[in-house]
């Protein structure tokens, strides 16, 4: 008898020691995933911070009230449901009820509404142009906030703003917001802020208690590497799972590599040849433009000829400097808003579009009268004013002068000399966005879900501001106030069409080509990548690949498998104790 | 007597010129970030439609708001009580900034420096006592051959090598990311691990100055005529090359590595970003990007302090092993 107590406890024991040793494995090795990247955040205050890096960072640890789905349609984030009046005017979000802080505090409506009030009252960098219609923040109770504008509002399902926590952010001052640093954030997003190790990583931790549910990984890495080859090697060792930006050269060599998955998206966003565009008279004494009245273009006046600028455009390669350029990886510009938003981009014709044509281009010169006079190849204008033009390139971005000397090569063909000067971004801000003295550029946008930014970059009250084309058409000014006010979404479409076609007309800005996003990952750890959407599995607008990422061949089940597990051995444990105790003489 | 007076007297004067120097170098520093294009008001502000008085409070907090001549009474100021400033990129002061990455840059470039004297030195005096041979000639052509190396390619191929192919070391960072060491032990084992590769790859890059002005300075001192007369003497070779010929080789080292230690600070860039190293090279290198003018001139000022005290100490220690150098 004594002897079988004696067998009994063992057998618990030895059941009790086998569960928690599994425990422990489990807990001492979190599942990471590790995302190589070559930027950084710079900086965790979300008013001050701008990186594409910090957003990926907030889109893990915060939550907005609608959030991006893969197809950058508006899906429930803090706001499970929300609607508005039939006049447009009142909006009313429904808030969730089990949301909870990294610090434990519940999440309510108060936290919406200080966050709001934070940014309309202080004017918030960025922020505050997504609620600058905004004129009263309400909240009936708990879980409802409703928020009144002065006009209907095209952008209220997009409102990207994390929301923050009151009883934290209450005793921040706004006016030195821009020297406050940011520790540790803390959201109500499904991973909690770990630590942030500068120049060398950053760690979270998913959150036990997301309302949205648990993610299936346990920790995110973001390892910062200041060199691409370096960091692909990385991947190529399984020290990282996926690389957010894979240089054009090493793409097709690591689409070789076996256990890696390579993919291309389109990116929000482009990259432009700027033209000064500036027509004064349309800006001075203009009552709506009092801060312009009496500042002068510094620009070529022969770049308000259209004509000059549609031959110019004729004069482009697009498809060739995708080649050379991006070694293939992007797409022919065209219209203002990027096939990265697909719902909002103006697929032109080919027949629409200025194709390249060397011969075209000198025929529309020579028919606005436009000859090379004195022989030395450059075309004059009647009055005698050369075809010159200074040419601005960046020298942060070698694509930009390598497609500058492209350019260069093909408007000498077409009798348009240009005089190219490489320079750093400051400096080329400094030039062409502050004082307007410039002829032409090349540079890039990124961008919005939303096209509400890129489209209200070019219209007049921009000029000396956002604008680098300095671009005036009251047409178009007053499409796009329309179209901010019109809330269906096909109807605001149509509109936003008429915009990009008028725009593309005119020709200020020649976009070049829309960027593709090239990306990287192991297929043999996880599963569970979600590709289908801009950009690729991440930096991608929503949290899909960090939120349906599982270890392979684990699924679901993982988490309730090891407990399972241990049960079910204890019991067969316990069964051959019992076996080996009835059939032998122990 | 004399000659202690005249010691005193040299100190004074070498003192007087260190400190004017500085001084130089500090005012130069300011002005230097001023006299560039561009706004830096403009790395500041995001939003051009921010309002002005939020502006006027930015340029406030980072004293843009005065004249030029009073922003460089305070920064002089400031120098001198090591406050200095904020940086626009990161926000925070740089002080704290430059002493996150100092650590990391001394321990890398300073051992890498260290050991790539202790062996330019002892590789320069083999090959010079055996000149003309083939250990000499290996020797020089190797120094070259490295030196002429551009430290990021030799930098790539020692992680092709060593990562990839051997998988003995780490690709790069200085820890593993994310990983909660158990104890000083435990880490101090993660950084060398990370640390062996940039390491050596500075090693070998830095190698080649210290070997080649090691080996020609003695080659010089060996044909003097003193060595002669130490030989006629009857001294062994070991002897000659003890105590006549290396006390006498070794006073430009003194400059060199005096130098060398105090651009310890600087870090190095290449072999910095190549291993993602998070030390003071790619700091200068990233703030140059964004125009991040307190970092600069803060890193700057350190560096070149650094410089001038460790030229300054080797002055005067050449007014002791050099008994040329009295007055």
């Amino acid at each position: 008898m004594r002897k079988d107590v004696v067998i009994w406890i063992f057998a618990l024991f030895f059941c009790a020691a086998f569960s928690t040793a599994t425990h422990e494995i489990r807990s001492q090795q979190p599942v990471t995933l590790r995302v190589g990247w070559t930027g950084e955040p710079d900086s965790m205050n979300p008013f001050v911070a701008v990186s594409t890096e910090y957003y990926e960072i907030m889109l893990l640890t915060h939550n907005i009230l609608i959030e991006f789905g893969r197809k950058l349609e508006p899906i429930p984030g803090l706001a499970e449901k929300w609607e508005s009046s039939p006049d447009g005017l009142v909006w009313t979000y429904h808030l969730v009820k089990n949301a909870k802080w990294h610090d434990g505090q519940p999440f309510t409506s108060k936290d919406v509404k200080f966050t709001l009030e934070y940014v309309i009252d202080n004017q918030m960098e960025m922020f505050s142009d997504y609620v600058s219609h905004v004129i009263s923040v309400d909240t009936p109770d708990e879980y409802t906030v409703v928020l009144t504008t002065d006009t209907p509002t095209a952008t209220m399902e997009a409102i990207w703003i994390p929301i923050l926590p009151e009883h934290i952010w209450k005793n921040i001052d706004p006016k030195s917001i821009q020297t406050y640093e940011e520790t540790h954030p803390i959201g109500t997003g499904p991973f909690k802020f770990v630590e942030w190790k500068k120049g060398e990583y950053l760690k979270l931790a998913a959150n036990d208690d997301y309302f949205g549910g648990r993610p299936a990984i346990d920790e995110v890495i973001f390892v910062h590497y200041a060199n691409s080859d370096v960091m692909i090697q990385a991947l190529k060792l399984g020290e990282i799972d996926v690389v957010s930006t894979v240089p054009p050269t090493m793409f097709e060599d690591l689409s070789k590599t076996p256990n890696i998955k390579t993919l291309s998206s389109p990116q929000i966003g482009f990259d432009e040849l700027g033209i000064n565009a500036w027509d004064t008279s349309l800006t001075k004494n203009n009552p709506d433009l009092p801060d312009l009245a009496d500042i002068e273009s510094q620009g070529n006046p022969l770049l308000l000829d259209k004509r000059i600028r549609i031959a110019m455009s004729h004069a482009i390669d697009r498809q060739k400097i995708v080649d050379i350029v991006l070694l293939g990886h992007g797409t022919p510009g065209s219209s203002l808003v990027s096939p990265g938003t697909p719902f909002w981009h103006l697929d032109l014709p080919q027949e629409q579009q200025y194709e390249f044509n060397l011969e075209k281009a000198r025929k529309i010169l020579e028919d606005a009268g436009y000859m090379d006079r004195n022989g030395d190849g450059i075309r004059e204008s009647k009055d005698g004013k050369k075809l010159e033009f200074r040419f601005y390139l960046r020298s942060e971005d070698a694509n930009s002068v390598k497609a500058g000397q492209m350019i260069e090569g093909w408007f000498k063909e077409i009798g348009i000399k240009l005089d190219s000067e490489v320079m750093d971004d400051s400096t080329l801000g400094d030039r062409v966005m502050d004082n307007g003295n410039f002829d032409l550029f090349i540079w890039g946008w990124g961008g919005d879900p939303d096209p509400s930014f890129i489209l209200s970059v070019v219209t007049c009250p921009q000029i000396l501001s956002w604008s680098d084309c300095n671009y005036c058409n009251s047409r178009y000014d007053e499409l796009f106030r329309q179209q901010s006010t019109i809330l269906d979404r096909n109807e605001r479409q149509k509109m936003i069409f008429d915009m990009q076609r008028m725009f593309y007309e005119d020709s200020p800005y020649i976009i070049l080509y829309y960027n593709l996003s090239l990306q990287a990952y192991r297929t043999d750890k996880f599963e569970g990548w979600v590709e289908d959407q801009p950009v690729g599995v991440v930096m991608a607008y929503n949290r899909g690949t960090y939120m349906n990422l599982h270890l392979k061949g684990t699924g679901e089940e993982k988490k309730t498998g090891v407990g399972m597990g241990s049960v079910l051995a204890g019991f067969t444990l316990l069964w051959l104790i019992g076996w080996l105790r009835r059939n032998t003489s122990w | 007597m004399v000659d202690r007076m005249a010691k005193k007297k040299y100190l004074l004067v070498k003192c007087g010129q260190t400190l004017f120097t500085i001084f130089i170098v500090l005012t130069l520093n300011f002005f230097l970030f001023r006299v560039m294009p561009g706004d830096p008001a403009r790395t500041l502000i995001h939003n051009p439609r921010i309002s002005p008085e939020i502006i006027a409070n930015l340029e406030k907090v980072f004293g843009l708001d005065k004249p030029l001549y009073m922003q460089y009474l305070y920064y002089l100021k400031n120098m001198i009580t090591g406050n200095m400033g904020m940086s626009f990129a990161f926000r925070r002061p740089v002080a704290d900034i430059i002493a996150d990455k100092m650590g990391n840059t001394i321990l890398l470039v300073g051992v890498a420096t260290v050991l790539s004297i202790a062996i330019g030195i002892f590789i320069g005096v083999i090959a010079a006592y055996k000149r003309g041979s083939r250990i000499d000639i290996g020797a020089l052509a190797f120094s070259l051959f490295m030196w002429a190396m551009p430290a990021f390619w030799l930098g790539i191929i020692m992680v092709i090598v060593f990562s990839i192919y051997f998988r003995a070391f780490p690709t790069s960072g200085i820890t593993i990311p994310g990983y909660s060491h158990d104890s000083f032990f435990d880490l101090a084992k993660d950084v060398a691990h990370h640390m062996f590769l940039p390491t050596i790859t500075l090693a070998l890059v830095l190698l080649g100055e210290y070997f080649l002005i090691m080996r020609n300075t003695l080659i010089d001192v060996l044909t003097e005529d003193f060595i002669m007369t130490a030989r006629a003497k009857g001294l062994s070779d070991a002897r000659i090359l003890q105590k006549h010929a290396l006390k006498n080789a070794l006073l430009p080292m003194v400059t060199i590595i005096a130098i060398s230690l105090g651009f310890i600070v600087a870090g190095a860039i290449e072999v910095e970003t190549v291993f993602s190293w998070p030390g003071l090279g790619r700091l200068i290198y990233e703030s140059l990007r964004n125009r991040d003018y307190p970092i600069l001139e803060g890193v700057f000022a350190i560096v070149s302090i650094c410089v001038i005290i460790a030229n300054f100490a080797s002055d005067l220690l050449y007014a002791y092993i050099d008994p040329r150098v009295k007055t």
